[in-house]
């Protein structure tokens, strides 16, 4: 099978490998940049001396481990966390075979780049494509890190007949952080003497939270995530220090502080195994059926895209192919662009911080004495929620016995600081090749001929049913899509959504297979992720597959009387209990039939 | 120390110049001025500003928010917040005050002492650490330039003082006078859509009445300060006790709530809004000014601010059906200068 190549990335490459060349030439320049070099962001003496840094055990080991693969026949780092025959053998495979290391070496000069795979998983659901014959149980997904390039590659491997059955490369993208890069980050933080000397203690390994959850932090490497960055975060009081990891570098490369709110007491209520045998056994990556007013679909919980319904229709009418929940993108500092870009999953397959710790649940929409709907919700936890710098999201999906459907989901706080914008990135891809989108403006409806984007703004021209775009299934009929704007009587407050349209390719992965994390955590434009897929040039969108990106802005407010995004616990007669301030967000669909 | 003092005047003559500054800089007649400002513009995004390295004046004032920040409260070097919401830098000079709340800061150099020494919480964390800092600016080749350039003839230019007078010369030429309004009056009729020119009817109307004390021109009057209504937490008139507004500064019960009339240049990328940034968005604004006040019905700041004692008499509520709303809309949106804020020459120069 050809592998996917996704039209933009000859682009992206060519920039990123030209980028690489200049470095390379930079650095035989008998003129070395000093430390007081004006374009690094951070000068504190220790965060830019590799000597002192690199006297560290662990660092040098890792260095002389990248020194050495450097110079293998195959420069790239295997994936030994797990090391049964399956998982050593995928890699083999996948590594033999040339469209998958294509970009292992520099173009040119075919010097080594340095590669590290970091996970190897059973194939997933979505990650399977039309054509694809293998036995049961004998189908890989591996994925591998580009250091160099700051590119992903994932490879499908049938281990049975020892075949690469398909390959996409993503650039700017990264994959879920294994365990041993999330132990390399942890040492660096806490034995930095600038993280000591900042909390006033030398903290112990165990302390740091969130620290395989990818960062960035401008005017450094880490600015925008185009270098591998994390970030282990340790909550002191009423504040949390960030500790940013370059793991591309290997060094400390930042610190910086949040404030976590007033109430910020450090008591666990809920006691969530991460690890949960019966979500294991029975959603992670199975696909389940439901079938209720006048729908039916298909859902699965998956490795880190969310709850995904797929195979959606109604009244036996193709809706959807699939609707998912690709990343979440939470900034706390847009002016100096740190925060997390995180994705959210099943716990047995996701490296995430935040996983499905309950199964997914099914629920009635009843509105008086009807029940109009039903409602399909998988709750997202860190273990320790509701304390500082843990979290938990509520994804949604609602469908009513008219045709009408919402996606939705929302942050039930309480997150890592009170000055926070949490992105969700949706990814909506409808059934049928006949589509065409419209946009409200000037009391009429204009098409979208390309690719594009829109932001919802308070100017926005709605219709006087409060629709801002429309998209045509076939002649006369459609959905309406009505952006929230706090009227759902959900606590939401409004989406302030960018969506995207891109056009569904058949012969190439944008999404449609399980994402890697395909935006950075603290963009404040519309670069989350979705824009790889129309920029440079946008295609045509008429009368085609659509695919739909929604990526709603939810500002967190610990403000009393007006808290929103956030969770505290209270006590009361005895016990502690938790108070949430949901901010859910998403957009209606309505359909039409003229 | 005399050229230091020339160079202050200098400055101090061009404050007064009003519109067109920026092109006056782009010469080379002022070098002097344009050196100083270049300094100012480097030391403004410099994180080495703060005690720890965390924060620059930029961390609250960051062109891609017209040099606000977008949070409700701008947090310090140690993460802790300060108690207001930090306002544009666009056309600041102009104000006749500056700070929220408080009459007697009247110029940039002034102001700056907040940030720099203020403890409670810490901004950027002079205080005890400026020898540190000034040292640490001035071991750097780039700089040591910058200041023989921007102070020349001085001996030791690496000082406080010199600091403050350039970062203060930066932010005198953050001005802002060519959003579609700005065109609009001179001339440009196609500048504001039909809609837009309804919004402005609608913000100078009498029912309205945003043009009362939300100025969009320069004036020279001195600064307005008003309780609009945004809390009433004892039926009295009390706003959080954290925050008093101009009564902090004169006792006076009647100040109690009171604060400075924002600028709205730029007010669609200013959010949130207020003195607490407790507004988060335009339309939440405009809903609280239809109502004559805010309703805030659970929480320790529970109350109808409509019915705040202190509150302005201007701030009596309208009617505004959607149409109008969009229309305010649309004008305000065309305050925004989108072109000043995407000049290279005032972007962070560490990235270029």
């Amino acid at each position: 099978m050809k592998a996917g190549f996704p039209y933009w990335f000859c682009f992206v490459l060519a920039v990123a490998i030209s980028g690489t060349a200049t470095a390379q030439k930079k650095t035989t320049s008998p003129k070395k940049k000093t430390n007081n070099s004006v374009y690094l962001g951070e000068y504190k003496p220790g965060i830019l001396e590799p000597v002192r840094q690199d006297s560290a055990v662990y660092i040098q080991e890792r260095k002389r481990q990248v020194d050495s693969i450097l110079k293998e026949k195959i420069p790239v780092k295997f994936y030994t966390d797990r090391d049964d025959e399956k998982t050593m053998l995928a890699q083999q495979v996948a590594l033999a075979d040339s469209l998958f290391t294509k970009y292992v070496w520099e173009k040119n000069t075919r010097k080594p780049l340095w590669n590290e795979i970091f996970g190897v998983y059973p194939a997933r659901p979505g990650d399977l494509r039309k054509g694809m014959k293998f036995l049961p149980g004998t189908m890989m997904r591996v994925e591998m890190y580009n250091y160099a390039l700051n590119l992903t590659t994932i490879g499908l491997v049938d281990v049975f007949t020892h075949r690469l059955l398909s390959v996409d490369h993503f650039p700017q993208t990264q994959p879920d952080i294994p365990a041993r890069l999330k132990r390399l980050a942890v040492q660096i933080a806490v034995n930095a003497p600038e993280v000591e000397k900042a909390l006033g203690f030398k903290p112990s390994q165990e302390m740091p939270v969130m620290a395989n959850t990818k960062t960035a932090l401008n005017r450094t490497k880490c600015e925008r995530s185009r270098h591998l960055c994390v970030a282990p975060t340790f909550v002191k009081g009423n504040r949390a220090l960030w500790a940013i990891v370059d793991l591309t570098d290997h060094k400390l490369v930042g610190l910086r502080w949040t404030n976590v709110g007033k109430d910020a007491d450090q008591i666990v209520v809920t006691e969530r195994r991460i690890q949960n045998e019966n979500i294991a056994d029975c959603y992670c990556e199975q696909v389940n059926t439901v079938q209720k007013s006048n729908w039916k679909l298909d859902y699965v919980l998956t490795a880190s895209d969310g709850l995904m319904v797929s195979n959606v229709s109604y009244k036996s009418t193709p809706v959807l192919n699939s609707a998912k929940l690709v990343d979440w993108h939470v900034s706390y500092s847009g002016t100096e662009g740190f925060g997390y870009s995180d994705a959210v999953g099943c716990p047995i397959f996701s490296q995430s911080a935040v996983v499905a710790t309950d199964p997914p649940k099914i629920a009635e929409i009843v509105e008086g004495d009807s029940t109009v709907g039903f409602m399909l919700e998988q709750k997202f936890f860190s273990e320790l929620w509701p304390v500082a710098c843990n979290y938990s999201y509520s994804q949604r999906f609602f469908f009513y016995n008219d045709g009408r459907f919402r996606v939705v989901c929302a942050s039930l706080g309480r997150g890592c600081g009170n000055n926070g914008v949490y992105r969700p990135v949706f990814r909506i891809s409808f059934a049928g090749n006949q589509q065409s989108f419209y946009e409200w403006g000037n009391e009429k409806w204009s098409q979208w001929k390309k690719e594009q984007w829109q932001l919802q703004q308070p100017a926005t021209a709605y219709t006087k049913e409060g629709y801002q775009y429309r998209l045509e299934t076939g002649a006369g009929k459609g959905f309406y899509i009505e952006p929230g704007r706090g009227q759902f009587k959900d606590s939401g407050r409004g989406d302030n959504a960018y969506l995207y349209v891109t056009k569904n390719h058949l012969n190439k992965d944008e999404g449609e297979a399980d994402l890697v994390t395909i935006g950075p955590c603290c963009n404040n434009n519309y670069q989350q992720g979705p824009e790889k897929f129309i920029e440079p040039s946008p295609e045509n969108i008429s009368s085609t597959d659509l695919v739909l990106w929604y990526v709603p802005q939810m500002r967190n407010d610990d403000t009393p009387g007006s808290k929103y995004c956030w969770a505290e616990t209270y006590y009361e007669k005895g016990v502690y209990k938790v108070r949430t301030y949901p901010c859910f967000a998403g957009p209606m669909f309505v359909p039409y039939d003229k | 120390m005399k050229k230091g003092i020339v160079g202050g005047m200098l400055l101090l003559l061009f404050a007064g110049m009003g519109p067109g500054l920026t092109e006056l800089f782009s010469g080379t007649v002022y070098s002097a001025a344009t050196d100083r400002i270049t300094l100012g513009r480097y030391l403004f995004y410099d994180t080495r500003m703060s005690y720890n390295l965390t924060k620059s004046c930029s961390s609250c004032h960051d062109p891609q928010f017209a040099f606000s920040d977008g949070y409700r409260t701008s947090s310090g070097a140690d993460g802790y917040n300060v108690k207001r919401n930090a306002p544009s830098l666009i056309n600041a000079r102009y104000e006749q005050a500056l700070t929220w709340a408080d009459s007697s800061i009247r110029s940039f150099e002034q102001q700056m002492n907040f940030p720099l020494y203020n403890e409670h919480p810490r901004e950027l964390g002079w205080k005890g650490h400026e020898s540190e800092i000034l040292h640490r600016i001035g071991d750097l080749p780039l700089y040591r330039q910058l200041f023989q350039k921007a102070f020349p003839g001085e001996p030791a230019p690496v000082n406080r003082g010199n600091i403050i007078r350039a970062i203060a010369a930066f932010e005198e030429q953050l001005v802002s006078f060519d959003a579609p309004y700005d065109r609009y009056l001179r001339g440009n009729r196609k500048a504001l859509s039909a809609e837009a020119v309804r919004g402005m009817q609608l913000f100078n109307s009498a029912e309205l009445a945003c043009s009362s004390c939300h100025t969009l021109q320069p004036t020279g009057k001195p600064a307005a300060y008003y309780n609009t209504g945004l809390y009433n937490l004892d039926r009295e008139g009390a706003y959080p006790e954290e925050d008093q507004g101009l009564y902090s500064i004169t006792k006076n019960k009647a100040d109690k709530g009171k604060f400075r009339v924002p600028s709205l240049r730029n007010v669609l990328l200013t959010a949130p809004y207020t003195h607490n940034g407790s507004v988060a968005s335009i339309n939440e604004m405009l809903s609280i000014y239809q109502r004559g006040g805010r309703q805030i019905s659970s929480g320790d700041w529970s109350g109808d601010g409509a019915a705040n004692v202190n509150k302005s008499p201007l701030i009596k509520g309208f009617r505004l059906p959607e149409t109008d709303r969009q229309a305010l809309l649309a004008f305000l949106t065309a305050l925004t200068d989108s072109g000043l804020l995407k000049k290279n020459s005032i972007m962070n120069p560490f990235n270029q």
